[in-house]
């Protein structure tokens, strides 16, 4: 059953065309000062838009990002009518005639009467993202959604309707001959006062008008400059480029060759549009030999979806290990293992490739720390289950990754994850070190709560968890907590030294700083614990459980704070899982502290006759 | 074991005495130095976190639009050459600002910019209200333009003087048409200082002198 | 005796003392949202007890406002902590080969206590500012304040006689060292609101520019925002042998931007004014360039660097160097970091941090890096060995 599910993970979409797809979606744009595939570029904007990879019209026909890319730039007339703006709430928006039952997608034509409504929402809102109400995040996030939607669509060529697009090389070639040479001997004459061809001078105007509103306008800057290139240069938008003739540069072949494409597309001209295609795509190996292979790379690695295979294989690894205490331990064990290491494998790679890509360690905001966690997490439990073979290891690690992998999911909203890092952020040995070994004692120390969390479960309802079991687990929580005082002390530490080597200080008592420090002491206080003989193995389960708490906390509760803006994060959506995921572990520790009268096990029906 | 508990003390104590040692703390007391001399120099800017700076490189003065080409233009355009009046300071040139000077008496102080476009950005009127906006006065119309300008030559060339005075703050100014292009001459600041300084400003005017090609 | 010692050694006052440290760092936290950092490692951190009080943001505030939590502040957790550990050393730990991990880590879990206490006590934080082809000889604190007297009438150099604006206490005199001039404050705001008055008003200054620009002052709110500037501001009347010299209004924002007010004594004259405290350099760090690289087609940043050369009044010490974010220059026992800049990529922005204690932490970090590893292979291979 595995072997299907990465089947179909991992096969790559094969398009039913004859336009040359796979060709469009790796050719390439600069963004976040890195060069990626439009296919890239197609995703991204679709999930901040949709919140999901995949358009479905309103005709129940499915689109990939891709394709839907293409109508919305070069169709767009076609591209309006299709859902994908997302609103949760459409009756909350309080604007009339929006909302359909069930319906949660909405195109650019249902919401076009409702523009003007939509603009006032958004002025009469809270300037302070941190303090906003849903319906204002609600109103926010539409406004943005539409800008960014107008935006790229406008990103290939100028703005208008069929007329326009349809002759756009006949528009190009007549603002050149304008920009060289007529357009500024009209406008010098204007100037010396003298005689001029005012309908000249005023096309000139209106070109130069309109180019310049779409060099501010376009969102993505597809015209890389003229060989030879460097690699730290700025690419251009389309308007920009179209702008700098004036300045007497030669109109980059990129403009033309899309323009070009767009044409051939409207008019369902397959073998044009592959052609013209072929051209642009060998203008841009010839301009950057080494960067086709990496954005190939990234487009497959898009199609992939690694992460989401990897997520359903923990699943299925959970459920296994699940069954295998019921029934056939050693078979299922030793599938579940295997599996494991399989989906390990699958994790390992959407990690190193998300490295190769950006060219950067493999920890550089949230989104990757959870995937981190992930790894990390199911690294541990694949030597514990080496070790002690009873799926315990196996069914914890599935449970962590799965977790973590969801929550890097939904971060992964905001848009691009592969984001560029900021000048403080620079890559500097204590910095890469300190992240890698701090998240990874954030995987430990949720490893050792969820371990516990188990021996909670079993002690509690299991019959056959005996004196035997208990220690073995205890003693991996033991184990994987040391692991985790280990890690967080020495990244601490680390981010200490990283901090004294940039701003002059060792400890600020920032709140992430604060953070870390008490995964360190939560730690240490387990460990002083159990050495003082403080605690029995109860009191270390619970502990292990608080850590849980202390680590979410540290990981994502301070991001929540708005330190100095006066805001608690209570508003923002993140905050009401926190405070779920912490009710959640207060509720285990509860259970734990069960009277050994309610322990089914025998384990603790043995600590019931000693205490009686 | 005693032997050990009084050592142990004598360590700790030891510890104590050497940690405030080297703390030294430091007192809160007037002090009295010297320094190599100084001359008061312009503001000082106050920090700004580098995360926050997101400006757009070009530099628009207020109300402008800034077309691609200006900067370059500006670059294009000719030499200027001046005297500076003695009690005036002058402070370096850059991008599209040609020169610029601070005068400042008791009573404030005030800035002279020069500027050069191509075109006549929109043409005197517009200039002139752009510039009565500065200093929050209403804008005017043709009819008007004679109460508050009189023609001035600088460096030989026909261009307009102008006098705009507000509440609390004043501009005093040249414009100049030259070959294609408009020069500024804003002299902008508190009211008090830029009307003291008024015959400064026009022996500025009088010599400044424009690299000129065309004659 | 013995059961005060067994006290203070045993691990149950370890565990308590740590889940307190949790406490006071999670409330802390949580205070910082409305007191920004520095002020809360002022009143959570750097005392000996601190109070929690139930914010107003919180919901329930109506039922919950009297909601006090007193807490034991750093410095009595550190304390304690340093005498639990010092204690259980000195009474349980007999040295061993196999305890000698944990020995190290205590070692330089101390130390790091200490440097941390050292670091509060003694470290020095203040800014420079340098335009790019000009330079500077003195750094700047914005949290604290000068009251100074400048006398330039010396050809070769400017007396400066300061006054840390923690003395200008109301109705306290100060007497300025080695000079004629006593100094009685008539009124200080740690933070004001500093303009012209539109008409005549009562102001208890009679001198400079408040007199002659008609500023007055009226004291705000302290603002703890990290990145806030308190206008420090005061009346303050300068006494002589003679007699009152007058009442002036001096504020951190009266600056260079103002004509400078002067205090007259016979054929003496001095410049006064209330300023950013400044700490003053035998050198001069001259700004060469300053770059500031963006991810191409972005405004990211992703590098500053500020080429830099310090210019000693003794020749021999002087030094180039290049600072940029992770590589600061360290020079004269000062640490120069980039911390900012302005005026549009002409203008860098240093962070000079006077801490001579700054080796210990990487000491202790050795130490303690070397004491975990040990204590902890020594664990992991006893483990395997049983497993085998």
């Amino acid at each position: 059953m595995a072997a299907l599910i990465i089947g179909y993970g991992l096969i790559p979409t094969k398009y039913a065309t004859e336009f040359n797809i796979q060709h469009f979606a790796e050719l390439p744009v600069q963004v976040g000062g890195r060069i990626k595939p439009l296919d890239s570029v197609a995703r991204n904007t679709l999930l901040i838009l949709s919140a999901r990879q995949k358009v479905v019209t309103r005709d129940g026909q499915t689109l990939p990002p891709i394709l839907w890319f293409m109508d919305l730039t070069m169709r767009p007339e076609l591209a309006d009518s299709y859902p994908i703006f997302k609103i949760e709430f459409p009756d909350d928006l309080g604007l009339p005639n929006l909302a359909q039952a069930g319906e949660r997608y909405y195109s650019f034509n249902d919401l076009k009467p409702h523009f003007e409504a939509l603009l006032t929402a958004r002025s009469n809102i809270n300037p302070e993202p941190r303090q906003r109400s849903a319906y204002e995040q609600q109103v926010a996030d539409l406004n943005q959604g539409l800008s960014l939607y107008h935006r790229i669509m406008h990103s290939l060529h100028p703005v208008g309707g069929s007329d326009r697009l349809d002759r756009l090389s006949d528009e190009y070639q007549s603002y050149l001959t304008l920009a060289t040479g007529k357009g500024m001997a009209e406008l010098r004459k204007q100037q010396a006062g003298q005689e001029y061809d005012s309908k000249l001078l005023d096309s000139f105007i209106f070109f130069a008008d309109d180019y310049l509103k779409l060099s501010q306008l376009a969102q993505l800057d597809v015209i890389p400059p003229p060989p030879p290139v460097a690699p730290m240069a700025d690419w251009k938008n389309v308007g920009l480029e179209l702008l700098d003739v004036m300045k007497g540069q030669a109109l980059s072949p990129y403009v033309t060759g899309y323009a070009t494409l767009t044409m051939a597309y409207r008019a369902n001209d397959a073998v044009r549009f592959n052609q013209d295609l072929a051209s642009l795509r060998q203008r841009f190996i010839a301009d950057f030999p080494n960067e086709l292979g990496r954005v190939r790379f990234e487009q497959l690695f898009n199609e992939l979806q690694v992460f989401s295979v990897s997520m359903q294989l923990y699943v299925l690894i959970f459920l296994i290990v699940c069954i295998s205490w019921l029934r056939w331990p050693q078979e299922l064990g030793k599938a579940a293992y295997w599996i494991l290491i399989a989906a390990f494998a699958l994790h390992t790679f959407g990690l190193l490739a998300r490295m190769y890509i950006q060219g950067r360690p493999p920890v550089t905001n949230l989104y990757s720390s959870a995937v981190f966690v992930g790894w990390g997490a199911v690294l541990l439990g694949v030597f514990i289950e080496k070790f002690y073979r009873n799926g315990i290891g196996a069914a914890m690690a599935a449970l962590v990754g799965f977790s973590t992998l969801i929550i890097a999911h939904h971060l992964a909203m905001s848009g691009d994850t592969l984001e560029m890092m900021r000048a403080v952020l620079d890559s500097n040995f204590w910095l890469a070190t300190h992240v890698i070994i701090i998240t990874f004692g954030y995987s430990a120390m949720f490893l050792a709560g969820a371990l516990a969390l188990i021996f909670a479960l079993m002690g509690l309802f299991k019959r056959e968890f005996d004196k035997e079991t208990a220690r073995s687990l205890s003693g991996m929580v033991y184990g994987i907590t040391c692991f985790a005082a280990l890690f967080s002390l020495v990244g601490t530490i680390l981010g200490g030294i990283w901090a004294d080597q940039s701003w002059g200080r060792f400890w600020g008592w920032d709140p992430k700083e604060n953070g870390a420090l008490m995964i360190v002491v939560m730690a240490a206080i387990f460990l002083h614990a159990r050495w003082g003989g403080i605690c029995q193995e109860r009191g270390l389960m619970a502990l292990a459980l608080c850590g849980n708490i202390v680590t979410a906390w540290s990981w994502f509760g301070t991001n929540l704070l708005g330190v100095g803006l006066h805001s608690y994060g209570f508003t923002d959506s993140g905050f009401l899982w926190m405070i779920g995921f912490a009710a959640s572990q207060l509720f285990c520790i509860g259970l734990v502290s069960l009277p050994w009268k309610f322990w089914r096990s025998s384990f603790g029906q043995a600590k019931q006759l000693k205490a009686s | 074991m005693a032997k050990k508990n009084t050592t142990s003390y004598i360590h700790l104590a030891a510890m104590c005495l050497a940690f405030s040692a080297l703390t030294g703390c430091d007192s809160d007391q007037p002090v009295s130095y010297q320094i190599p001399k100084e001359l008061r120099e312009s503001k000082l800017p106050l920090p700004s976190s580098p995360a926050a700076t997101t400006a757009p490189d070009m530099p628009s003065p207020a109300g402008m639009q800034l077309l691609p080409g200006m900067a370059e233009a500006a670059q294009a355009a000719g030499d200027l050459s001046y005297s500076a009046p003695a009690s005036w300071i002058e402070l370096p040139a850059s991008g599209i600002r040609k020169a610029t000077l601070q005068a400042s008496d008791s009573n404030g102080s005030a800035e002279l910019s020069v500027l050069v476009f191509p075109g006549d950005v929109g043409g005197t009127l517009a200039n002139v209200n752009r510039w009565l906006g500065q200093i929050e006065l209403p804008p005017i119309t043709d009819a008007g333009l004679a109460d508050i300008s009189s023609p001035y030559t600088i460096s030989h060339h026909a261009g307009i003087y102008v006098r705009l005075k507000g509440e609390t703050q004043a501009i005093l100014g040249g414009i100049l048409p030259f070959h294609g292009s408009t020069w500024f001459f804003k002299f902008i600041g508190d009211r008090r200082t830029v009307l003291a300084n008024e015959t400064q400003l026009k022996a500025f005017l009088d010599s400044v002198a424009l690299e000129d090609d065309a004659h | 005796m013995r059961s005060i010692f067994k006290f203070f050694s045993s691990l149950k006052l370890t565990v308590c003392l740590l889940s307190f440290s949790m406490a006071l760092i999670f409330f802390g936290t949580l205070d910082q949202v409305h007191y920004g950092i520095w002020h809360t490692q002022k009143l959570y951190f750097e005392s000996f007890v601190a109070i929690w009080s139930y914010p107003q943001q919180w919901p329930a505030f109506d039922q919950l406002y009297w909601l006090r939590l007193p807490l034991p502040g750093g410095y009595l957790l550190g304390g304690l902590l340093f005498i639990n550990l010092i204690a259980a050393h000195v009474t349980r730990f007999k040295f061993s080969l196999k305890k000698s991990g944990i020995f190290l880590v205590h070692l330089g879990l101390i130390l790091l206590l200490v440097s941390e206490l050292l670091t509060d006590l003694s470290s020095k934080d203040s800014q420079m500012s340098v335009d790019e082809g000009s330079r500077s000889n003195y750094s700047q604190s914005y949290r604290s304040n000068e009251l100074v007297f400048i006398d330039r009438s010396q050809p070769d150099h400017d007396q400066v006689y300061s006054i840390p604006a923690q003395l200008l206490e109301p109705g306290k005199t100060v007497q300025l060292p080695d000079s004629p001039l006593r100094v009685r404050t008539v009124q200080y705001f740690a933070n004001a609101e500093v303009g012209r008055a539109s008409a005549p008003s009562n102001s208890p200054a009679d001198q400079g520019v408040a007199l002659k620009m008609n500023v007055i002052a009226s004291p705000i709110a302290v603002s703890y925002a990290d990145d806030a500037i308190n206008t420090a501001t005061a009346y303050v009347e300068v006494l002589s042998p003679q007699g009152s010299l007058g009442t002036w209004l001096v504020s951190n924002v009266i600056d260079d931007r103002f004509p400078p007010q002067m205090v007259r004594l016979g054929s003496q004259s001095w410049e006064i004014a209330l300023r950013f405290q400044r700490y003053y350099y035998p050198f001069e760090i001259e700004l060469i360039d300053f770059k500031h690289d963006k991810y191409p087609g972005t405004e990211i940043p992703f590098n500053y660097s500020s080429q830099v050369m310090a210019h000693h009044q003794d020749r021999t010490k002087n030094q180039a160097a290049l600072i940029y974010m992770n590589h600061p220059l360290r020079y004269q026992g000062l640490t120069f970091y980039q911390a900012s800049f302005a005026n549009k990529d002409t203008t860098s922005i240093f962070q000079v941090v006077r801490n001579p204690g700054w080796l210990l932490p990487y000491i202790s970090v050795l130490l303690m890096g070397l004491g975990m590893s040990v204590q902890f292979a020594m664990h992991f291979f006893k483990f395997l060995r049983k497993r085998t």
